[in-house]
């Protein structure tokens, strides 16, 4: 079953969107662009539609169409080389590009679509849409209007009755509507704009500004110098961007001209105050329509509950306060404001199809759960915002010689000591096979369901005997007691960090006591009594140092050891040699993490 | 008259399958029907989601081992104003020999670095205009040049390997 694909067909730009995994995904164009131009050409027997179609338009303006969707659901008629095109058939022609740059990114057919229309689309413009998609090889779905989808994709429809304005200033135009959302209830209460008022128009201020200064310091008019008038425009729209951002920003453009006396450069710093003082009056005129839909909706501005920002040019800052000014209240805009309609469809779309519902109902662990290891660690497992289903597994092993019962402590928490967490469980296996420590193989595994169930178990894999249980309530904590038992992980970490370290240095020098015991016990009578003696001598040190609490005696210790041990090891290896025998290879290090070998290991039963 | 002792065969076998339909499904049944149904729309879910999974992990190979090369194209892309520049200083008029000079040997260790990153430059005066490479932004009619052909170049356009990194800005005749 195929996806079915969200199309915002805009009258400069279109873009498409599509829901995977539950989250809506803009479909970039081949060329890297999340929108594509809404412009068809004809050139030669050649179709071009988009961003090419653009590049060439002012060579071909007779057989290249934009913004025909201010012709949809009338009769104008389009003559290209004799041919007829009905505004159906061009916008079909950009559902087309549309259709295949989806196909090519996702790897499989579309057939079926979602399209936004302007909520005062009438009938006849509406049926045009649907015919256009139609013409493209599209099954269309749904027709919904464009401030619907804006507010499926802040996830706004799912809530009560509400009244909800949504502003939208993009390419060329400015649309302000007020609708009534609910379950089941759409209804379009008002609408206004400007058809002609958009980002271009704020771009042409800053540039008018450019120069003017320019004139006035150099005395050179640039607006006859094409190449000159085509960098500043550039910039222009490059500083009002760069000023949503920032509160100032500098303009550089070396060279700019040349006269008598030299090249000339322009520079100009230009601050957000200068921008807002350039642009008053293009953000006042936005409020007429405002004033005007919310007047024929028979509504104050107190009476709307949420405010939706739509069209690039909304991000503007001053495009912000002034609506927040008016209405009263914080506008939503979370959501990239060119691409938002897509995503409502999109999420339309997906709820058609099913998606939807299933995919977002994925729950995740709240906190990490795990078991205890030598030393009253905790070890954790699953980490916590896990999505579920999941299952991982462990290996484990005993910290002594002939240990046949392991004990499993399953917890559940973030603080690094066992008893700083909460126990969800205790269970024992039994019956290992008499081992030295360090051999058997425990596999624990965490298997979680979709209801957050967990099971755990442990298998000695040797033997192959089995056990576990099943924990019911891991996922039954409330979202406070979840927030405190991270807060308190963090407040507490530095604390916590550092008795592991105690902990795992321990262990760590445990394991190296007994690993250097073991081979000097293995190599016997290879090891000349002088130096028997003198490991003999650090390794008690070391025994000693760990009686007591101070890790840096313990540290320097084992730092004895080690080096004393890898003395006598080479020297083995070289009498070895020299024998003409193969020497003993004992281990220096104590092991750690080699292929995913853990060691951390149980507490005996026999050690409680 | 054997096919009528058929058709009468069958008949009877007919109405006696009819009596049987009649009879209610027991619940088991019904609650088999239904188990069935959901089984294989589970099915059709995970195997969607298999299939959707799939093509998620392709893709997003393909854009990992795209990462570093388009993250190239795009600091590059940001020096192009830089070369620009560069060019414009270069034309400039200049009486300080030993000045310029050092502009150029400088201009030339950005342009050598760059061209280690594959960076090409296209769009030449004279060419025939082509969309897929040209911008253009302005159009003269001219008897003394051919038809669509570039006759002006604003802007150089730039490209490493099939990437266009900027399309030449250009002016274009007849």
């Amino acid at each position: 079953m195929s996806k079915i694909i969200g199309i915002d067909l805009g009258t400069t730009n279109s873009c498409v969107a599509v829901l995977e995994g539950g989250e809506a995904v803009v479909i970039p164009n081949p060329e890297g662009g999340r929108t594509t131009p809404s412009v068809v050409a004809f050139k030669d027997n050649e179709r071009m539609v988009g961003q090419i179609a653009k590049r060439q338009a002012i060579t071909n303006p007779d057989r290249t169409v934009s913004s025909i969707k201010r012709h949809m659901g009338s009769d104008y008629k389009v003559n290209i080389d004799g041919k007829s095109y009905t505004p159906q058939e061009i916008s079909a022609m950009i559902l087309q590009k549309l259709k295949s740059d989806a196909e090519a990114y996702l790897g499989e057919k579309v057939t079926e679509a979602v399209i936004t229309v302007p909520a005062y689309f009438t009938d006849a413009q509406r049926q045009a849409t649907k015919d256009a998609g139609k013409i493209a090889g599209l099954d269309v779905k749904r027709i919904i209007n464009e401030p619907t989808a804006a507010a499926l994709a802040y996830g706004i429809d799912k809530e009560n009755d509400q009244k909800i304005m949504v502003y939208d200033l993009g390419g060329g135009t400015f649309d302000v509507s007020v609708i009534e959302m609910g379950e089941g209830v759409q209804e379009v209460l008002a609408t206004a704009g400007n058809n002609h008022l958009g980002g271009d128009d704020f771009d042409e201020r800053v540039l008018n500004y450019m120069l003017s200064d320019f004139k006035a310091n150099n005395g050179i008019d640039l607006r006859n110098d094409k190449m000159a008038l085509q960098r500043l425009r550039e910039a222009a729209e490059k500083a009002k961007c760069d000023l949503s951002g920032m509160t100032s920003t500098q303009v550089n453009l070396p060279y700019i001209t040349a006269d008598a006396t030299g090249p000339k450069h322009f520079e100009m710093t230009i601050t957000r105050a200068k921008f807002n003082e350039l642009t008053h009056d293009l953000v006042e005129s936005t409020m007429g329509p405002v004033r005007q839909a919310l007047s024929d909706a028979g509504l104050k501005p107190s009476d709307i509950n949420k405010v939706l920002l739509v069209g690039g040019s909304t991000r503007i800052p001053a495009v912000q306060e002034a609506v927040k000014e008016f209405m009263g209240k914080d506008p939503f805009k979370g959501i990239n404001p060119d691409e938002c309609v897509a995503v409502g469809a999109a999420l339309q779309g997906g709820v058609l199809t099913g998606d939807v519902k299933g995919l977002l109902l994925l729950d995740v662990t709240p906190l990490s759960l795990g078991v205890e290891t030598l030393g009253g660690v905790m070890t954790k497992i699953i980490e916590r915002n896990t999505t579920i289903p999941t299952k991982k597994s462990q290996i484990f092993t005993t910290p002594a010689d002939n240990q046949t019962t392991v004990e499993v402590h399953v917890l559940q928490g973030e603080r690094e000591m066992a008893a700083d967490n909460k126990t969800l469980g205790n269970f024992k296996l039994t019956d290992i096979p008499a081992a030295p420590r360090g051999v058997p193989q425990i596999e624990v595994t965490f298997d979680i369901d979709a209801n957050g169930i967990v099971h755990v178990s442990a298998k000695d894999l040797t033997s192959g005997k089995e056990t576990g249980i099943t924990i019911t309530s891991s996922t039954n904590m409330s979202k406070d007691d979840v927030e405190k038992a991270v807060k308190d992980a963090e407040r507490y970490a530095e604390e916590d960090k550092k008795r592991r370290e105690a902990i795992d240095l321990r262990n760590n020098a445990d394991q190296l006591v007994f690993n250097v015991e073991k081979s000097m016990s293995e190599m016997g009578d290879k090891l000349p009594a002088d130096d028997k003696a003198a490991i003999e001598e650090r390794i008690n040190a070391l025994k000693e140092a760990l009686k007591g609490d101070n890790l840096d005696e313990i540290r320097n210790k084992m730092n004895d050891v080690q080096a004393k041990f890898a003395d006598l090891a080479q020297k083995a290896q070289a009498a070895a040699q020299a024998a003409g025998a193969a020497g003993a290879q004992p281990g220096a290090e104590p092991p750690k993490n080699d292929d995913g070998y853990v060691d951390a290991d149980y507490r005996s039963v026999d050690n409680n | 008259m054997e096919t009528a002792e058929n058709t009468e065969t069958v008949g009877s076998e007919e109405t006696a399958q009819q009596q049987t339909q009649q009879q209610e499904p027991s619940p088991q049944e019904k609650e088999l029907e239904q188990l069935r149904g959901q089984v294989t729309e589970e099915k059709d879910r995970y195997l969607r989601l298999m299939a959707e999974f799939e093509n998620y992990r392709r893709r997003t190979t393909k854009e990992k081992e795209a990462a570093y090369p388009e993250a190239v194209a795009n600091i590059v892309k940001e020096l192009l104003p830089v070369v620009d520049n560069f060019q414009r200083a270069l034309e400039a008029p200049c009486s300080d020999e030993g000045y310029r000079k050092g502009v150029e040997m400088t201009y030339d260790g950005l342009m050598g670095v760059l061209r280690t990153m594959g960076l090409e430059e296209f769009g030449e005066v004279g060419e025939t205009f082509d969309a897929n490479l040209h911008n253009a932004v302005m159009h003269v009619e001219d008897e003394n040049l051919g038809k669509n052909v570039i006759s002006q170049v604003f802007q150089k356009g730039y490209r490493i390997g099939e990437r266009i990194l900027r399309y030449a800005m250009v002016q274009t005749a007849n």
